[in-house]
């Protein structure tokens, strides 16, 4: 990371480079979660800046998603006669792939501008070199409690919108499709099961890491005053958009085929 | 002593230091200047460990700093002050934390007792005592500069200070309190001092020994008439706007 050496030109032979860079530097930064000092006040803020402060977001987009699902579903159902089936889809579908998805997108649209930005204008205002100045590790300091605060703040939070989401569905289960309580309540629990648990899990950990490793190397890496850093915020968000996504897919078809007994 | 041997840098594929040398006795002031993007900011980061050389060797009082591991360079860092470009402050903590920042993270003082030293340096450096729960944002650039000169010096006590361009985009009357400052700094504390700039009036009232570096090389190393006398174009090329500022002054019966 701090050893600068010629960076190749040419789409492909950067594109390279700049994943073979970032995966030194997230290994790095991995390694550093076991080593002291430890921060624990900078811990703790990002906990509360990245986590905390997304949960009114969360909620609004886990309601309104999940209730739109259970129109549409609740809709196609009853054409088959079969709107108690409205609770099974809703967990399936929000525990996972939509919570996961939903949540990963939002903590990517906003946590991640929002540390590449700071750590990339840190950078430009040279802080980043006070602090190895001053012997202070920035990747200890810096990055570690930004990937730590989103290991733990983006699979709360992708419970969260799960949870939000089939309350969103019972609403509508109940004041829209006229389906009885314990109905609805009954194939939710049911279907809660390991299986499903565990891939709504392991889906925002792995987008965790993703955000995490993606904006703050675009954050560190970024050059060129203002307009380098405006540029690094936007790739920051492209890249782990799209990085969520294709792992959403991986996730679903590799996990699926390995654990199918506890579904 | 400070020396460079033969040094050579580069961040990508252009080189930005190609080989260069010179050397600082302890307790002297040099000043380092050039225009800018010609490496001076560079040379500070090499002194500082921040980056190691490519080729030729940085010296602290005959240690090769290129050599070194963090540990070890952590130890040649508490020798040396840093002021960086725009004072580099910490901008989301206070003025209190950032002078203390080097105390709270690595001694084992008590917050009061840190606290107390840092009044005291605000003291020092020419600044209220009421700023220490102001964020560096609502300071003026001159009030940043010297809170800036003031963490590197609550640091560690350094017994090297270097300075990158202290004086650049400060206003006259910050300009000569800064400078007075590091003056001070320079002569009473017996402090080997680099000031990197491309502003020569600044630098005319800090030290008489300059060094000019054009496109990564020495291109001068020695006293001011030799500087003033100096025909070589880069540096002429260097001087003229400032000629031209006297000539102006002289022509308004103002010099
Ligand atoms: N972190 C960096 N990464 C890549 N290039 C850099 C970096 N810092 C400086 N440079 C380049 O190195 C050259 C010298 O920069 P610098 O030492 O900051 O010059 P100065 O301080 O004399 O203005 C410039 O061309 C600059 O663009
Ligand atoms: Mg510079």
């Amino acid at each position: 990371m701090y050893t600068p050496r010629p960076k190749p030109t040419g789409f492909i032979k950067r594109f390279a480079y700049d994943s073979q860079e970032m995966l030194k530097f997230s290994l790095s930064t991995l390694r550093a979660c076991f080593g002291r000092p430890f921060f624990l006040t900078e811990w703790i803020e990002q906990m509360h800046l990245n986590g905390v402060k997304s949960i009114y977001l969360v909620i609004l987009t886990g309601l309104f998603a999940g209730q739109a699902l259970a129109l549409q579903f609740s809709i196609e159902l009853s054409d088959f006669g079969a709107k108690t089936y409205l609770g099974r889809l809703m967990v399936l579908s929000m525990v996972r792939e939509l919570g996961p998805v939903l949540t990963g997108l939002l903590v990517a649209a906003r946590v991640a501008s929002g540390i590449t930005a700071e750590l990339g204008s840190m950078k430009s205002s040279h802080q980043i070199d006070a602090l190895r100045a001053f012997s202070i590790d920035p990747i200890r300091k810096l990055a570690v409690p930004r990937l730590l605060s989103l290991l733990v703040m983006v699979p709360v939070l992708t419970i969260l919108c799960d949870v939000i989401g089939i309350l969103g569905g019972y609403v509508i289960a109940v004041l829209v499709a006229h389906i009885h309580v314990g109905l609805y309540w009954a194939p939710v629990y049911e279907n809660l099961n390991f299986g499903n648990i565990f891939i709504g899990l392991f889906k925002p950990i792995v987008n965790a890491f993703i955000i995490a490793f993606v904006s703050i190397y675009k954050g560190f890496s970024s050059e060129g005053g203002a307009k380098g850093v405006g540029l690094a915020t936007t790739q920051s968000v492209v890249i782990t958009s799209i990085t969520i996504l294709i792992a959403n897919f991986i996730s679903t078809k590799v996990v699926f085929s390995l654990i199918r007994g506890y579904f | 002593m400070l020396e460079f041997r033969d040094v050579t840098f580069s961040y990508g594929a252009e080189p930005v230091l190609r080989g260069i040398s010179f050397q600082i006795p302890d307790g002297e002031a040099r000043v380092i200047l050039g225009q800018s993007g010609s490496g001076k900011s560079t040379i500070l980061k090499l002194f500082l460990g921040l980056y190691p050389p490519f080729s030729g060797s940085v010296l602290i009082d005959g240690e090769d700093i290129g050599k070194m591991n963090e540990r070890e360079l952590r130890e040649v860092r508490k020798k040396i002050g840093m002021v960086f470009q725009d004072g580099a402050l910490f901008d989301s903590m206070t003025v209190g934390e950032n002078v203390g920042f080097y105390l709270i993270e690595h001694s084992d003082l008590e917050i009061d007792e840190i606290e107390k030293r840092v009044r005291e340096m605000l003291g020092y450096v020419g600044l209220e005592e009421s700023i220490i729960d102001k964020l560096p944002d609502e300071l003026s650039g001159g009030m940043q500069r010297r809170v800036a000169i003031g963490r590197a010096l609550l640091a560690t006590d350094p017994k090297i200070m270097l300075y990158d361009e202290p004086t650049t985009g400060l206003d006259p009357e910050s300009t000569s309190k800064a400078l007075a400052l590091m003056k001070t700094l320079a002569e009473r504390k017996k402090i080997s001092s680099v000031i990197v700039t491309h502003q020569i009036v600044d630098a005319l009232e800090i030290a008489d020994d300059f060094i000019f570096i054009d496109d990564g090389q020495v291109v001068f190393d020695g006293k001011l008439d030799g500087f003033r006398d100096c025909a070589d174009p880069r540096v002429l090329e260097f001087l003229n706007p400032f000629r031209r500022g006297i000539a102006e002054l002289q022509r308004k019966k103002f010099a």
